[in-house]
């Protein structure tokens, strides 16, 4: 059933966040067209048009991620959703992994945008994209093999995927509790508070045990190391605080069992 | 035949407002059963209870022999009087998720009833009347081969030809066997289909009764429903 609800949330989020992605697509062909046939106003024009829709794709899909929780959950869509033969949890899990696989879409189509409006820019203005490359990759110059370049890049990734998976958590948790029978009158204002208070609650701690906790993962020019010292004590590393980490990791876990038991017993469904 | 719905002290607050007060009652399979009572009677919130879409409440409720979840969603079929179709969906979006979820859909026969109701499969959802969306939302329902179909307020709000219509869906769709649960506050239109009533008014069940002990007594349920408000608006 896991499955076929992840396929259903891929059909019904497509048509809201798939649009953006149409749109960049059809940036990204007229800026090569321009470039082809060098119309540079064209090629201006469509280069705006692309990076408003990088900035867009990260927007709107935090946007649909919001609303399309809502509304499948405690509007009049709920009636469908609560009454099909799975758990609270499996409606869950399947919301979180496709919001999940969303937002990480709309953070590498961005950072995609950006990257290639750099190299077309540079393209454009008759430089070497060979040496654009050279001098982006220039930032691992400090590791010492490919092989820790691969591992620093696969440790950010982690960390990028923990920070979505957080986030997620946070935002269903604030809009579950919202649409508590109890907290339901102060609408969206009470979302927005809960999520608020709860993201720094645990940004704050997070920070905090990352600093001030003898447990760190640094990058250094010799490689990746495990550390029994505090980041505060290697500032000039790139030093990841794991305490904090294993902190947000724990409190998205406790965030979601909470939210699956408000879904069970507390929500009014609209 | 073994009981299909059993509910025992069955209490429902919102806050200080209790809707359902130590409700008791229980039904056999296999009949249409009225649930009768007036706006704000708590017929909603017991219908809620029963499809697993309210869980704080007190007391024990049976779909079955099981507590409303995952079980008794699988053999429930549910009209909510909200339309519960998300925008995007065209007909036949509706249809395969339906037969997605749910074992006893007839994906079939779904497709053939959307040709007699006259609705076009790739019509999106959002651009229809609310006539053609509460038609769809009943043949969804009626295309399952559930246990026990729960059906609120289906004539609310439509004209006498269209309460005809969806009467007529409801009875030749039906499977042999199965429980139709009918919530209504129109009841002339629908005391002929009934089996058993069940009137509840002010959280408390008021009348359970088979629709032939009723008429024998000379009554039609219109007429006890009447007398039994009456009555029920006078006393505390």
């Amino acid at each position: 059933m896991l499955g076929k609800l992840i396929k259903n949330e891929f059909k019904a989020n497509i048509h809201t966040i798939g649009m953006i992605y149409v749109v960049a697509a059809a940036a990204i062909l007229v800026m090569m067209a321009a470039f082809i046939v060098k119309i540079t106003w064209l090629s201006a024009l469509a280069t705006i048009v692309l990076a408003a829709t990088g900035v867009l794709a990260v927007v709107m899909t935090f946007v649909s991620v919001v609303s399309n929780f809502k509304k499948t959950l405690f509007g009049g869509q709920g009636y469908l959703s609560f009454t099909l033969p799975v758990t609270s949890g499996q409606l869950l899990a399947a919301k979180t992994i496709t919001s999940f696989c969303w937002m990480l879409l709309s953070y590498a189509v961005a950072i995609g945008i950006f990257v290639g409006i750099y190299l077309y820019a540079t393209a454009m203005i008759g430089e070497d994209i060979k040496f654009a490359i050279q001098m982006m990759l220039s930032m691992f110059e400090g590791m010492p093999s490919g092989d820790t370049v691969k591992l620093a890049v696969a440790f950010i990734a982690l960390i990028i995927f923990i920070r979505i998976v957080v986030l997620i958590a946070q935002l269903y948790f604030a809009i579950t509790i919202a649409n508590t029978r109890v907290m339901q009158k102060l609408g969206g204002f009470a979302a927005v508070v809960v999520f608020f208070a709860v993201f720094i609650v645990m940004q704050v701690i997070g920070v905090l045990l990352a600093q001030y906790v003898p447990l760190s993962i640094v990058l250094t020019s010799e490689g990746i190391f495990y550390s029994t010292q505090s980041t505060m004590a290697d500032p000039l590393g790139l030093s990841f605080g794991l305490a904090g980490t294993i902190f947000n990791v724990a409190g998205a876990a406790l965030l979601f069992v909470a939210t699956a038991k408000l879904m069970n017993s507390k929500v009014n469904i609209k | 035949m073994s009981e299909i719905i059993s509910v025992n002290n069955l209490s429902k607050s919102y806050g200080s407002h209790q809707v359902l007060k130590n409700v008791s009652f229980s039904f056999e399979g296999g009949q249409i059963i009225g649930l009768l009572g007036p706006n704000g009677s708590g017929k909603t919130s017991l219908l809620k209870i029963l499809t697993g879409l309210i869980h704080d409440y007190s007391g024990e409720v049976l779909i079955e022999g099981d507590a409303p979840g995952v079980v008794t969603k699988a053999k429930v079929a549910y009209l909510p009087e909200k339309t519960y179709l998300a925008d995007w969906m065209r007909c036949k979006d509706a249809i395969e998720f339906m037969a997605d979820f749910y074992k006893d859909f007839n994906k079939e026969k779904a497709y053939k009833m959307l040709d007699i109701f006259q609705l076009p499969p790739k019509q999106k959802i959002k651009t229809m009347s609310k006539g053609m969306q509460e038609k769809l939302q009943l043949l969804l329902v009626m295309c399952r081969n559930a246990r026990l179909y729960v059906l609120d307020e289906p004539l609310g709000g439509v004209d006498p030809a269209a309460r005809a219509f969806i009467l007529d869906t409801i009875m030749k769709n039906h499977p042999e066997g199965s429980t139709i649960l009918i919530s209504t506050h129109l009841i002339y239109d629908v005391e002929k289909i009934f089996n058993s009533v069940l009137m509840i008014g002010r959280g408390q069940v008021l009348v359970k009764a088979k629709v032939d002990d009723i008429t024998a007594s000379g009554r039609t349920i219109e007429d006890l429903f009447k007398e039994v408000f009456a009555n029920a608006w006078q006393v505390d």
